[in-house]
């Protein structure tokens, strides 16, 4: 006759994970996301390759503002540039054009300025370009 | 990318290998010892020399000496038998890679300080611009924060020639190799083990990806306090030189780290342990880059926006402590409200309890872990009653992600408590 060898089942540690794994949502979540992002990826290994090995890839994710405000310091090659207190107010678009346009400056002695496109401009500037929310400006 | 990283993996290894010789007895701690005092090592050699260029010449050089030693070291060691730890190792490492490097740069401390900094010591190819952090625009990016993750994705720029929002997100995934090595020394096949992984990898959310180095220090921070709590119950000294060395990290990751590193460092002298040539030595490369970040901060008048160097901190404390309301609050939001401490301290309560019932005494690795989190847990409570800013707007702002570390030691602490009933 052959005896079943008895397997010591750990109830308790299972319970224990069990109970932790409810407590904490976070683990479902980010398991979850860490599989989803592999799949994705692994379907677009193109995509992911691309945007690794691509020279300022990734601005898209900034808001449009800045990304319009950023084109016009390149296409201008301006070295310093500053804006105005309707822009500013906004902290993440204030911080995101000085970090992403970096090492052009944010100097107030910059003669030119960045408005909203439904800002008045100051007598003595000239709209130097204006995209669809912001214009750039130039003020002697 | 891969290349690239393969590389600086390589370059590591070998940094690391100058200041610990290779055995395959505890694959995964070795390894990881060696990765973490590379870590260490690059970012101290960056401090020293300023310029990234000069860093990496000295660094490639110590780097090609420390790979020819791990060479010698691997062909005395016995033939390497692969086990199942390192398809799950693979797995997890193939799982934050993709995840790490194919979102950008999105959010708040990511792109305005962390990697903002990464990039003004890129294009600079130094850190000693003073003037750079100086700037009148640059005020509000705490520019006294450490810079090891930020001079790693300088490194990685270097090495690309270029910029983008997503390969400097290539030092977090370095930093991410440590842990993992350290973690999976710990393998076995049990639910204790399953359960360490769950807390250690997949318990933060996205803090891991998201370029936010709190999710760092918390990772750090319990793999300290597994790393210690395994020494005082085997006495095995590589345990000892790896928390140390996962300390000397911390401390350089972010301003908190060195919170973390004090609260530990009590926890350590009242359980004593012994000092020897090769802690000394793990010691100094583990504390120099702080000590060194510390001179350059005072030389370039870096201060900290929380002040606390100021004359006004205590009267700061002595208020909030007396108005009534602020211990409260800052207590109910840091413990309740924001972040799920209380959870964790409720399940270290009850299977405590279970272990007494059964007659089993707590465990000095468990005591430790649970100890450092508690005192930890003060630190941070000290730094909102000191904060110069409106503290209900500080802690809704950063208490979910300061308090990672609180919640990740005491669930370490709950990893010791389930090994016990598993033994």
């Amino acid at each position: 006759m052959h005896l079943k060898r008895k397997r010591n089942i750990p109830y308790l540690p299972i319970s224990i994970l069990i109970v932790t794994l409810f407590s904490f949502n976070t683990i479902e979540s980010t398991f979850r996301d860490l599989i989803k992002t592999a799949a994705k990826t692994l379907i677009d290994l193109g995509t992911f390759n691309h945007n690794l090995n691509t020279p300022l890839a990734g601005e898209e994710t900034l808001p449009q503002q800045v990304q319009e405000m950023l084109s016009m310091v390149r296409s201008h090659n301006l070295q310093t540039f500053y804006f105005s207190n309707q822009i500013g107010a906004d902290i993440w678009v204030y911080q995101q054009i000085i970090a992403t346009a970096w090492p052009k400056r944010f100097e107030f002695s910059s003669k030119d300025w960045f408005f909203l496109v439904s800002e008045t401009v100051p007598s003595r500037c000239v709209v130097t370009e204006k995209k669809k929310e912001v214009a750039l400006v130039h003020c002697p | 990318m891969f290349i690239v990283l393969s590389l600086a993996f390589l370059y590591l290894l070998g940094l690391g290998s100058i200041f610990n010789s290779f055995s395959r007895k505890n694959l995964a701690e070795n390894l990881s010892l060696t990765l973490g005092l590379g870590i260490l090592f690059n970012y101290l050699l960056f401090l020293l020399a300023q310029k990234i260029s000069i860093g990496l010449a000295l660094g490639g050089f110590f780097a090609v000496i420390g790979l020819v030693r791990f060479g010698r070291d691997l062909r005395k060691q016995p033939k390497f038998s692969f086990s199942i730890q390192f398809v799950f190792i693979l797995l997890l490492i193939g799982l934050y890679y993709l995840k790490i490097l194919s979102e950008p740069l999105h959010d708040w401390d990511a792109r305005s300080i962390w990697f903002f900094h990464a990039k003004i010591i890129w294009l600079e190819g130094a850190i000693n611009n003073v003037a750079n952090w100086h700037h009148l625009s640059l005020q509000w990016t705490h520019v006294d924060y450490p810079e090891l993750i930020p001079s790693l994705a300088a490194q990685l720029g270097y090495l690309k020639g270029y910029w983008n929002e997503f390969f400097p997100k290539g030092s977090l995934f370095l930093m991410l190799l440590p842990p993992i090595f350290w973690v999976f020394s710990f393998f076995s096949n049990t639910i204790s083990f399953l359960f360490l992984v769950f807390i250690m990898f997949f318990s933060m959310n996205f803090w891991l990806w998201n370029g936010y180095m709190d999710g760092y220090i918390a990772l750090y921070a319990a793999t300290s306090a597994l790393l210690f709590g395994r020494y005082y119950e085997k006495k095995n000294l590589v345990d000892l030189y790896s928390g140390i060395c996962a300390l000397g990290i911390i401390a350089n990751i972010k301003n908190e780290g060195l919170l973390f590193c004090a609260c530990m460092f009590v926890i350590l002298i009242v359980k004593r342990f012994s000092i020897h040539r090769k802690i000394i030595q793990i010691g100094v490369v583990s504390s120099l880059p702080t000590v060194i970040w510390t001179i350059y901060k005072s030389m370039w008048n870096l201060h900290n926006d929380l002040k606390i160097d100021s004359a006004d901190v205590f009267k700061r404390i002595f208020t909030r402590l007396t108005d009534g309301s602020s211990p409260f609050i800052i207590f109910e939001t840091l413990f309740i409200d924001l972040s799920p401490a209380w959870k964790a301290y409720l399940l270290v309560l009850g299977v405590a309890m279970i272990l007494l019932r059964m007659k089993k005494k707590i465990s000095v690795a468990s005591r430790l872990a649970i100890c450092t989190s508690v005192l930890y847990f003060f630190g941070l409570f000290s730094i909102y009653l000191l904060t110069p800013f409106n503290v209900v707007e500080h802690m809704s702002s950063s208490a979910d992600r300061t308090m990672l570390p609180v919640t990740l030691c005491a669930l370490t602490g709950l990893f010791f408590l389930v090994r016990q009933i598993e033994e």
